[in-house]
């Protein structure tokens, strides 16, 4: 199995994946920059949403995420490998104002 | 027909005793630690309100020892967070009703801590070393611990303006007596000690604390209305001297981190171990800013302002929206401090680049406590959470629009432009 294609929204980063590698992991390795902290799943700063694709949460019980938000598609991508190609969308903080 | 002898040497204390010995130690360290963190926002003396966070978090790592070592000794994982003697209880909730820097470390460093380390020597003394080595061996280096933390505290007493005064002294005493009215932490052999027919001394009777809404900042500070300059750098040493002072103002979450320990008195007890950490990490980044712009000449709260503005934004709409922004602000701290990390390195500053590197590690674990128990405190609902955080980071950004307005933010930017131009010609030259 070869590997898999990440776009990233709103900035449309694209990067390759490889077979079990955590997807911040491969984006690291390949420049593009995704904010994030812990690399562990429980700080919450590279939370993204699936909008395509199959995207698996590696030892969920042990990262900051919970059923509701993978029921709601979102994933913490420090500790998340690629099912397939895919394409994510970075969660903001909610704001009222612009 | 002969009687069984007694092999070896005598047997001093049961696992039974141990058990609660050590519960009783632990009480006593999480009070008193609860103490400290409540009353670090009404510290008024900077050297204390810098150095009370190590100790807080020397305190709860204590106290963690404790607690799972108790857990290991057949105790129920229920009863080691209650069921304390209610007595003891009272006397270590009025640690904190204190009128002064002085009176609390008088009361805490003097007359607990002091009673702490006489409790750990008399139990490591009857300790078997084979069947209580998984005690022992942690405990063994407490007294020295205390004894540096009380060390660091008398440096400090001469600067405090209300030490040697005749109240000072009494709080003392009277902290003293009443502990010892109780048996002491723990009797001569270590063990939990029955209670004495004394009776309670008499305790001078106090109000309740009520924290402030504005953190106290010693009074040899000038004035402030809010702590960054309001204009953004123009060059990249003003941009030095920004962040450094950004980072001094960090205090203000070891204020709230603390202030939340006592506060909240009924959480789990990760809460109260995962927040003696993060206050203390807050107290770092404040000295990280403070030793590099030391370095440079510069005086906290002369030179630049220390003030709790991010604080004062939110604490009358009470503990949890002052705990929720500083959430809100963590945030964006991945972005931002790996940024400047980067940026700083770039220009050659490795001083500021290495402490936004270790900050930006902090603040990891900080989004975990963040997230975690703002949520525990809003039911779990994760969009009370969500709106929570958009309405402190607002009402953040009307509060300091107003100050800009009321404050030039002098004297503090004509003295900054004037070291800064000095500097400069320094290097030049």
């Amino acid at each position: 199995m070869g590997s898999r294609l990440v776009r990233l929204l709103p900035d449309q980063q694209s990067f390759e994946v490889a077979p079990g590698e955590l997807i911040l992991d491969a984006a690291l390795r390949q420049g593009v920059k995704i904010a994030h902290s812990c690399r562990n799943g429980t700080c919450r700063t590279c939370l993204h949403r699936v909008i395509e694709g199959d995207v698996a949460q590696e030892d969920a019980e042990l990262c900051l995420i919970s059923p509701e938000e993978l029921e709601q598609g979102k994933r913490l991508l420090c500790m998340s490998v690629l099912r397939s190609d895919a394409v994510l969308e970075k969660v903001l903080p909610a704001r009222r104002r612009s | 027909m002969a009687k069984a002898k007694l092999m070896g040497e005598p047997g001093k204390r049961q696992v039974e005793e141990a058990s609660t010995a050590l519960k009783r130690l632990f009480w006593v360290e999480k009070e008193t630690m609860r103490a400290l963190a409540g009353y670090l926002i009404s510290v008024s003396n900077w050297s204390l309100k810098k150095i009370l966070p190590l100790h807080i978090w020397q305190d709860a790592l204590r106290a963690d020892q404790l607690r799972t070592r108790v857990l290991e000794l057949r105790y129920p994982r229920r009863d080691v967070d209650q069921g304390h003697d209610p007595r003891l209880t009272a006397f270590l909730a009025n640690l904190i009703r204190v009128r002064n820097d002085s009176e609390l470390v008088a009361g805490i460093y003097l007359a607990v801590k002091n009673e702490l380390i006489r409790a750990y020597e008399a139990y490591l003394r009857d300790a078997d070393p084979l069947d209580d080595a998984p005690t022992v061996v942690f405990m063994r280096g407490y007294p020295d611990q205390i004894r540096k933390q009380i060390e660091e505290i008398k440096e400090l007493t001469g600067d405090l303006p209300d030490w040697g005064r005749e109240g000072v002294r009494r709080w003392q005493e009277e902290t003293e007596r009443r502990l010892a009215a109780l048996g002491g932490v723990l009797d001569a052999n270590g063990q939990v000690p029955a209670a004495p027919n004394t009776g309670m001394a008499d305790f001078e009777d106090r109000p309740e604390y009520v924290p402030p809404l504005v953190p106290v900042r010693d009074p040899r500070f000038t004035a402030a209305s809010y702590h960054m300059p309001p204009r953004d750098p123009e060059k990249f040493i003003e941009r030095q001297v920004w962040q450094g002072i950004n980072h001094v103002n960090e205090i203000w979450a070891s204020e709230i981190t603390g202030l939340v320990m006592w506060k909240w008195n009924d959480m789990p007890w990760e809460f109260y171990a995962e927040c003696a950490r993060w206050c203390y990490d807050e107290s770092r980044h404040c000295m990280m800013g403070e030793q590099r712009l030391a370095a440079w000449g510069f005086q906290a709260g002369v030179d630049y302002p220390v003030y709790a503005d991010h604080y004062e934004s939110q604490s009358k709409h009470g503990e949890l929206a002052v705990f929720a922004l500083l959430h809100r602000f963590e945030m964006n701290g991945p972005g931002w401090k790996s940024g400047l990390k980067a940026d700083f390195e770039r220009e050659g500053d490795t001083s500021s680049s290495q402490d936004f590197d270790y900050d930006w590690a902090d603040e990891s674990i900080h989004l975990l406590y963040g997230h975690k128990w703002t949520l525990y405190r809003l039911g779990g609902d994760i969009d009370k959470l969500e709106k929570l955080k958009v309405e402190v980071n607002e009402r953040w950004f009307d509060w300091i629009d107003e100050r800009r307005k009321e404050w030039d933010y002098e004297p503090f930017l004509s003295r900054l432009t004037k070291k800064i131009s000095e500097i400069e010609v320094g290097a030049d030259g």
